[in-house]
């Protein structure tokens, strides 16, 4: 089925429909957007009753709406962050958290990791994986270490290294993931140099991985944190870029150096303001967590039954990549489920992985039916 | 405090300032304190707010820089976007939808000529990354001719191709492959440009820059010299589209059709962010987005919600011929501060503009600060351009009648008049070279600023001020 014709309608929760009335699970989830579900009438209510009396807002003027969610959201992440600043979506938040890193360090290398994928913008397309760089453009002093390898860290990031930037789970390249060690070491030579450490969660945080955030699994805390389109909880386009009191030095001292028209939108912070309340009380990290962990072994166990088909299974909380054999196999699979009644999606950096990322909310039962779709496409692909 | 209120408390103010302060920016907090421009914005309606600090209604001239053409809190954009919420969220990227279709058509249907195809982007900055990228991904070369002043957005690209140092110097270095010319100079332009230029990137009027117009043979040669190398020559309407000149899109001034055009502020309704790459329907271009369909993806661009609202925007644009008032109540706020110019000519250099986008340039850099402060006093919220202090820019809604046009000069006028009681002060101060230094510099103008401002505050000047006003 060729996904151009294929028009989505109706929303709700864990589900869409499309134009002719047929169900999906979406396990596409906006490449992450959409932890608390599809159309979270609660938050929909909010944006309708906001918008009959207030609007975007002059996005230079300090507003409520703006200084109720910054407070929010700091008190929400837990790591001593203290500054935020908001965007529309994941690759501007990405390129201001490097642009921070320049300007506060006043170096300018920025040490990245392979096989990640950080978002379309300048600075995004220059960290990420692949040819894009080659055609459009590669800011300068970027290095690329290989991910999860210690030794490079060490070699690497020096004093003269803004900062190092990574995902926690690389989940466009088959969910491929570091160890413990590997991030504690990053920590301890970012203090020792000097260099800042960023990590994306935009598409690991907020929930996705059964902790609020995934480096909570790894016992470190980032300097420079970025937050993605989650936030918005599908109903409002809106990012953040969150960082250590330390740094917000520099945006104290250089005002209105970087802005963004969308950022701090009056409406889109009310509406993440009552995401974030949804969020914590719903609590949806405890399902993905507890859900998740099922599916994974029973993708697992699918694996071992067809390991001439599936390569390997991958994943934390409900975020799980299935390795198949080829791009060409990966593509049939997402077309097949497709079919099944499961929306999902390759992977942007690993073509040959099928990622599967529902709805932080799914029941155990509409876990059990991803996986039955799923058993049912492998034994005739 | 008892959150989201109409009318703030002393204490619910207070609170703002220091959420903001502590979480965002103390520096902003500042700023934006020192030059009065210290509003809460409530009650958003028309072509104006109600500043919930002082309860005063103020008259937007800034609308976050061009995003409110169809006006404040539009009942029929509103509608939309509540009829949307009913069915829709922000939807699937990779998917399609019967509202992203139609905004596409509608899209379609305004566009400049062949320039007709659709690609969506989050916002300003991510529209600008993603033209920069189709026109070097199409055409395989690198080079991108810019112009010195021009303002892009903040994202990697179109950082680079930001003319002005303030924004880039503490990131740099940037994407290099941008050669800077300036506005306005074709021969600057023909000694650059050649077979390895990928683009020539510019706004038909600057914004930021301090409102210069490129005039209709400026563009066209252009296009000429973009023609005879197939190079792209990229229009970026963020702040010039929808209207706000005078027609739809400023190029259609001059007939000119951009290879590609950059969209978003407007486009949203300040309701739903939104943005647009259009490019024309020319092989160079349909070709390359055919076989690149992930070239540029934008997970939130294009949502169906703020398609939906885009509909009702081009809609409400087109059903009311908005650029029709834009360029007659351009014409009267030129007149009227033409005339205010010849009143004041120790204070007002130069009026520039096309339609609703009108640049005052005073005759120091400081004066830019201190007007900002004066018309904050009296109501009107303008700010001059990041890219050239001593400009200010009035971009007021494209709905504004002409009583309210006319109630905006009055201020102006007074503004002046305020600000006539600082220039004992400050004339001789920037006669003196290294004063004069000092006072156009933007820290200094603060840390002065912000003492005057805690004085005021202390003695309670500010509160009878404001309120004789109201």
């Amino acid at each position: 089925m060729d996904l151009q014709s294929l028009f989505e309608g109706k929303r709700n929760g864990e589900f869409f429909y499309d134009t002719k009335g047929k169900r999906y699970i979406d396990c596409y989830c906006g490449a992450g957007t959409f932890n608390v579900g599809r159309h979270v009438q609660e938050l929909s209510n909010t944006l309708q009753e906001q918008a009959d009396k207030s609007d975007q807002g002059n996005f230079v003027l300090i507003s409520q709406e703006k200084a109720l969610l910054a407070s929010k959201l700091i008190s929400f992440i837990p790591a001593k962050l203290n500054g935020v600043f908001f965007s529309a979506g994941r690759g501007e938040a990405m390129d201001f958290a490097c642009k921070l890193a320049r300007g506060f360090t006043g170096r300018t290398q920025l040490v990245t990791v392979d096989g990640g994928y950080y978002g379309e913008t300048g600075f995004s397309v220059s960290l990420s994986d692949g040819d894009k760089k080659k055609s459009f453009g590669q800011i300068p002093d970027i290095v690329s270490i290989p991910f999860g390898n210690i030794q490079a860290l060490e070699e690497r990031i020096t004093a003269k290294t803004a900062a190092v930037i990574t995902e926690t789970i690389q989940v466009e390249n088959a969910c491929r993931s570091a160890s413990e060690g590997f991030f504690k070491i990053m920590r301890t030579v970012c203090n020792r140099t000097g260099a800042l450490m960023i990590l994306d969660e935009t598409q690991t945080g907020m929930g996705r991985t059964g902790k609020k955030f995934a480096f909570e699994h790894y016992g470190v805390e980032p300097d420079i944190l970025v937050i993605g389109e989650a936030l918005g909880a599908g109903i409002f386009p809106i990012a953040a870029t969150a960082f250590t009191r330390k740094i917000q030095k520099f945006m104290n001292q250089h005002p209105l150096i970087h802005l963004s028209t969308f950022g701090g939108h009056d409406l889109g912070c009310r509406v993440a303001y009552e995401a974030l309340e949804l969020y914590e009380k719903t609590k949806p990290w405890e399902n993905a967590g507890n859900v998740g962990q099922k599916l994974l072994e029973e993708l697992a166990a699918l694996q071992k039954q067809y390991p001439g088909k599936i390569l390997s299974v991958h994943g934390r909380g409900l975020v799980i990549a299935i390795t198949v054999r080829s791009d060409v196999m990966a593509q049939k699979a997402v077309t097949k489920l497709v079919k099944e009644g499961i929306f999902t999606a390759t992977g942007k950096v690993a073509r040959d992985a099928v990622i599967i990322r529902p709805a932080l909310t799914i029941s155990e039962e509409t876990a059990k039916t991803i996986a039955r779709s799923i058993r049912r496409v492998f034994k005739t692909l | 405090m008892a959150l989201w209120k109409d009318t703030l408390t002393d204490n619910d103010k207070k609170l703002i300032f220091s959420l903001f302060s502590r979480h965002i920016s103390k520096g902003q907090t500042k700023t934006m304190r020192a030059a009065h421009l210290d509003f809460i914005e409530t009650r958003r309606k028309g072509i104006g707010f109600i500043d919930g600090l002082f309860g005063r209604k103020i008259i937007d001239c800034f609308t976050s820089a061009g995003c409110f053409n169809v006006g404040r809190g539009n009942p029929e954009i509103i509608k939309a976007l509540n009829e949307a919420l009913n069915t829709y969220d922000i939807g699937t990227n990779l998917l399609q939808s019967n509202v992203k279709k139609e905004f596409i058509k509608k899209l379609a249907s305004i566009a400049p000529g062949n320039c007709n195809q659709v690609i969506f982007a989050s916002g300003g900055g991510d529209a600008i990354d993603c033209a920069i990228k189709l026109a070097r991904g199409a055409t395989g070369r690198k080079k991108i001719i810019a112009m010195k002043k021009a303002y892009h957005g903040h994202t990697g690209y179109s950082l680079s191709a930001n003319g002005k140092d303030y924004y880039r110097h503490l990131f740099e270095p940037l994407e290099p492959n941008f050669v800077f010319v300036q506005f306005g100079d074709l021969d600057a332009i023909r000694q650059v440009a050649g077979i390895d230029t990928a683009a020539i990137i510019l706004e038909p009027v600057q914004g930021e820059g301090g409102i210069f117009v490129g005039d209709d043979y400026y563009l066209k040669s252009l296009r000429t010299i973009c023609n005879q190398f197939s190079i792209m020559l990229i229009f970026d309407e963020i702040q010039t589209g929808f209207g706000r000149t005078g027609r739809m899109f400023a190029s259609q001034h001059s007939g000119v059709v951009p290879d590609i055009m950059t969209l978003a502020k407007s486009i949203s309704g300040g309701l739903s962010p939104n943005a647009v790459v259009m490019y024309r329907n020319i092989p160079l271009l349909t070709q390359y987005v055919k076989s690149n369909p992930e070239f540029h993806q934008s997970i939130t661009g294009g949502s169906d919600i703020g398609c939906a609202v885009g509909i009702a925007v081009i809609d409400y644009i087109v059903k009311n011929r908005l650029w029709e008032n834009a360029e007659s109540m351009g014409n009267i706020i030129m007149e009227g501060l033409l005339s205010i110019q010849h009143e004041n000519p120790d204070i007002i250099k130069e009026i520039r503009g096309r339609g609703l986008m009108i640049g005052v340039e005073y005759t120091h850099e400081y004066m830019g600060a201190l007007m900002a402060d004066s018309l904050a006093r009296h109501g009107i919220f303008a700010v001059y351009s990041g890219n050239q202090p001593q400009v200010m820019r009035f971009m007021v809604p494209i709905t504004i009648h002409e009583q309210e046009v006319k109630k905006m000069l009055d201020i102006i006028r007074k503004a002046i008049a305020t600000m006539r009681m600082y220039m004992p002060l400050t004339k001789p101060l920037s006669k003196i070279p290294l004063l004069k230094k000092l006072l156009d510099d933007i820290h200094v103008q603060i840390a002065v600023f912000d003492i005057i401002r805690y004085f005021e505050d202390i003695l309670g000047i500010t509160k009878r001020n404001y309120s004789k006003e109201a």
